[in-house]
């Protein structure tokens, strides 16, 4: 997020976009519900009615994968109506004019066309977010899992740099990150391309300070994506795999596909708090210590980095991840040797200078706080980019609609989504063990609307069989009015109805490699025996 | 007060005491014991407000002879009434030592984690129910507009459980929120008004208002005035007062077991 969750309480407008906010954030769905009643507005756009749409001065459902033209076509009236901030945009932003080209072509109509959005909802929109500042907007993955993810990711910074609503108290980009500690993980370097803090790989200068600092020689080549590491396993370039703490055989695309690449591994390591799908298929599982079991620090969706406790000393033989990797590395003959999670804390501070140099475990305190943090004097930032942005200037892109890599067709009529429902957490391994969640949704279902259902003569809890290009499986119908016609919708936490069975692996973003979890098609008929 | 624990503690007068301890810079509910009296020196007290009582009745339970001292404010000793009434808790075997209490006209100086809800915007005011209403504000909407304003607030519930699983006075082994039968499962919101109306039902002749479920509530649903309204009709109708009144709660019938099966409806005989 580039402001505070706070924050959110102080803005004229919220945009949600792409987040199913009650049921997947519902502490920040807390802040959103108290904007509106001290008289924000609150603008909507999901193609599946929400709980959230109920409280909309307006709520739209955009066809799947249509974000773009929704918001080339709100920036469009905004443009027209002069309700754009000139100013701002003078000083603070470059490449204006090639964006205005661009969402000048699209206009209401052809908006409609692509979106199914009306032009009344789509004006009320733009004049909304446009003249109730500061606005704040919202999204999550309903945003990033697409072929054009950082499409539109791009476009939700065109339109908040449009308004003048970045740097600004109350307003802001503000993406939710789905875990506690998401934002940390990726912030530790925990992705192929960047060391702590994003500094890059492929800098030199960076991996000469690691190098020295860790005392070898490190590779200044990028790592591998997970959604390149699939197609290395089977083409026999990646031989041994390390999962930690993620359940891939449920979370990742096409299961028949990563079923068979795991096959081709020579070895499987996954540490893991239960015997996940993945844990189960594994050559050798370390037993992790659950969250209430380790000490150390998370920085969750506001870059609050805060310190964790251990309440209780570790059940069984399990062991912090931090130590497992330890040991682990020192068998392999690189010697970790750490007293503490602060030793490494401090180690790391060390060599994050922009972010992270100026946190302490004595400074985090009750309250952690946000980077970037640089020195031990600074307060921290609640909201980013204030007086300029990382770059200097705040680049405006100019992006065209494209379509997502299924559309329906013939064979396959109906378009699917997945997503969360709010009783259970990803692959359900930590939530379906508890019998208080487990009784609010045991088995999985597919959302279909009660027209669909009717033409084929299915009724609530019938089992449906779902076709796509990948794959077939069986699931029970749940009618409802929240997906229009002709789409469907699969929470994605039921390993006995995977929807990664149907998912596709060959569409995701080309530069993010995102998978695009959230459009795909299928074809539908009534189970009978 | 951590003198009068510790002699406590020393004669045996009490097994445990539960007060409540910093722990890394928060004030939690802790139960001291003769074994770490040393301990009793971390006791504390404060404007923190957790249900001991409710913590009390899972020790019971698994403990039923066990003695237990806790700290009580007025809403604390009204719960711990309630759980005497309705066989949860066995008088003889509690102790109590009386803390200051929540702020009300009758005591202005008070140490309560509830303080007044905050002031409400002005949209929820036009379309909600201002939590700092009384029943006579509320009541004077006409019945359609009552029912509208209560919609409202319902729809925001995120099924937290949280006013639940906080209340001094829920402690049924089997919860009807939870049942399929009566309440649908896995909806956001839950299926309103009926998952308000049962817990709002279940709450006559129980509730203490003490306030903890419309405190611990995320999107301020105005829960302690729902309450207020059903334990209002006890007292109108039973002339029961909840949380002071000695006797059986007029809800409290033995008999048979009750289960959820339909049973046919047996001949007066």
């Amino acid at each position: 997020m580039t402001n505070s969750i706070a924050e959110i309480e102080e803005a004229g407008c919220i945009f949600v976009i792409g987040s199913n906010t009650t049921a997947c954030h519902p502490l920040i769905s807390r802040r959103i519900f108290r904007a509106k009643e001290k008289g924000a507005k609150l603008i909507v756009a999901d193609p599946r009615n929400i709980q959230l749409s109920r409280f909309a001065d307006v709520a739209v459902t955009h066809r799947l994968g249509s974000d773009v033209a929704l918001l080339n076509g709100m920036m469009h009236i905004i443009i027209q109506n002069g309700w754009h901030a000139k100013d701002y945009i003078a000083q603070r932003t470059e490449d204006y004019e090639a964006l205005e080209k661009v969402v000048n072509t699209y206009t209401p109509d052809r908006v409609q066309a692509i979106t199914g959005v009306d032009q009344k909802n789509l004006e009320r929109m733009a004049e909304l977010y446009a003249t109730n500042p500061p606005a704040s907007l919202l999204y999550a993955m309903g945003i990033t899992q697409h072929t054009t993810g950082v499409d539109n990711v791009k476009s939700c910074c065109n339109l908040a740099m449009l308004c003048g609503n970045v740097g600004i108290r109350g307003g802001g980009v503000n993406p939710l990150r789905g875990q506690n500690n998401v934002q940390g993980a990726c912030d530790m370097g925990g992705l192929p391309n960047v060391m702590t803090g994003y500094q890059p790989v492929a800098d030199p200068k960076v991996m000469e300070k690691f190098s020295k600092a860790w005392g070898k020689k490190l590779s200044e080549r990028p790592g591998l994506t997970i959604t390149d590491m699939i197609p290395a396993m089977l083409e026999g370039k990646l031989k041994g795999l390390y999962v930690i703490g993620e359940n891939p055989k449920l979370s990742d695309p096409d299961w028949n596909h990563l079923n068979h690449a795991l096959k081709e591994l020579d070895f499987l390591v996954v540490q893991e708090l239960f015997l996940s799908e993945t844990a189960q298929a594994a050559d050798v599982v370390f037993s992790a210590a659950s969250v209430a079991e380790k000490e150390g620090t998370i920085t969750n969706t506001e870059r609050r980095c805060m310190r964790m406790r251990k309440a209780i000393e570790p059940i069984g033989n399990t062991l912090s991840d931090w130590e497992i990797i330890c040991k682990f590395s020192t068998a392999m003959g690189y010697e970790m040797k750490y007293e503490n999670p602060e030793e490494i804390f401090n180690e790391m501070r060390s060599l994050t200078p922009k972010s992270y140099a100026g946190m302490t475990y004595e400074r985090l305190g009750l309250d952690g706080l946000q980077w970037p943090c640089p020195d031990t004097n600074h307060p921290g930032t609640p909201y980013l980019h204030k007086d300029q942005f990382t770059r200097g200037k705040g680049k405006f892109h100019d992006i065209e609609y494209k379509d997502p890599a299924e559309m329906p067709d013939k064979e396959y009529p109906y378009f699917l989504t997945t997503g969360r429902m709010f009783a259970h957490f990803h692959t359900g391994t930590m939530t379906r063990v508890s019998p208080h969640l487990d009784v609010e949704q045991t088995t999985g279902y597919v959302s279909i609307n009660p027209k669909d259902a009717a033409a084929l003569e299915a009724k609530e809890g019938d089992v449906l069989i779902l076709t796509s290009r990948r794959g077939q499986i069986e699931v029970p119908a749940k009618l409802t009015n929240s997906v229009a016609p002709g789409l469907l919708f699969l929470p994605i936490h039921f390993g006995e109805s995977p929807t990664n069975v149907l998912t596709n692996a060959e569409a995701f973003d080309p530069l993010a490699k995102i998978p695009e979890f959230k459009v795909s098609t299928v074809n539908i008929r009534k189970f009978s025996e | 007060m951590q003198e009068q624990v510790k002699e406590w503690l020393e004669q045996g007068k009490v097994d445990i005491f539960l007060g409540y301890k910093m722990v890394e810079g928060h004030p939690l509910p802790h139960f001291f014991t003769k074994e770490n009296l040393a301990e009793v020196n971390d006791l504390i007290t404060g404007s923190v407000r957790y249900p001991l009582e409710k913590i009390a009745t899972k020790i019971a339970a698994q403990d039923p002879d066990i003695r237990i001292g806790l700290l009580v404010r007025d809403c604390n000793q009204r719960a711990l009434n309630v759980l005497y009434v309705w066989n949860q808790l066995n008088p003889e075997n509690v102790e109590t030592i009386s803390v200051n209490c929540c702020p009300s006209k009758l005591k202005e100086h008070a140490d309560c984690s509830y303080l007044e809800p905050q002031k409400s915007g002005p949209y929820k005011k036009k379309v909600g129910v201002d939590n700092n209403m009384n029943l006579e504000e509320v009541e004077a909407y006409d019945q359609q507009e009552r029912f509208t304003r209560w919609i409202y607030e319902f729809q925001k519930c995120i099924k937290c459980y949280g006013c639940r699983n906080i209340c001094p006075v829920c402690f049924c082994k089997e919860c009807s929120l939870e049942h399929d039968d009566l309440i649908n499962t896995g909806d956001l919101p839950p299926e309103i008004p009926i998952f308000h109306l049962v817990r709002a039902v279940h709450m006559a002749g129980r509730c203490i208002d003490c306030g903890l479920c419309e405190d611990a509530c995320p999107v301020d649903i105005p829960l302690r005035l729902l309450y207020k309204k059903v334990n209002e009709i006890v007292v109108d109708v039973f002339d029961y007062q909840t949380g002071t009144s000695p006797s059986q709660s007029p809800f409290n019938i033995l008999g048979d077991k009750v289960t959820l099966e339909l049973k046919p409806i047996s001949k007066a005989a």
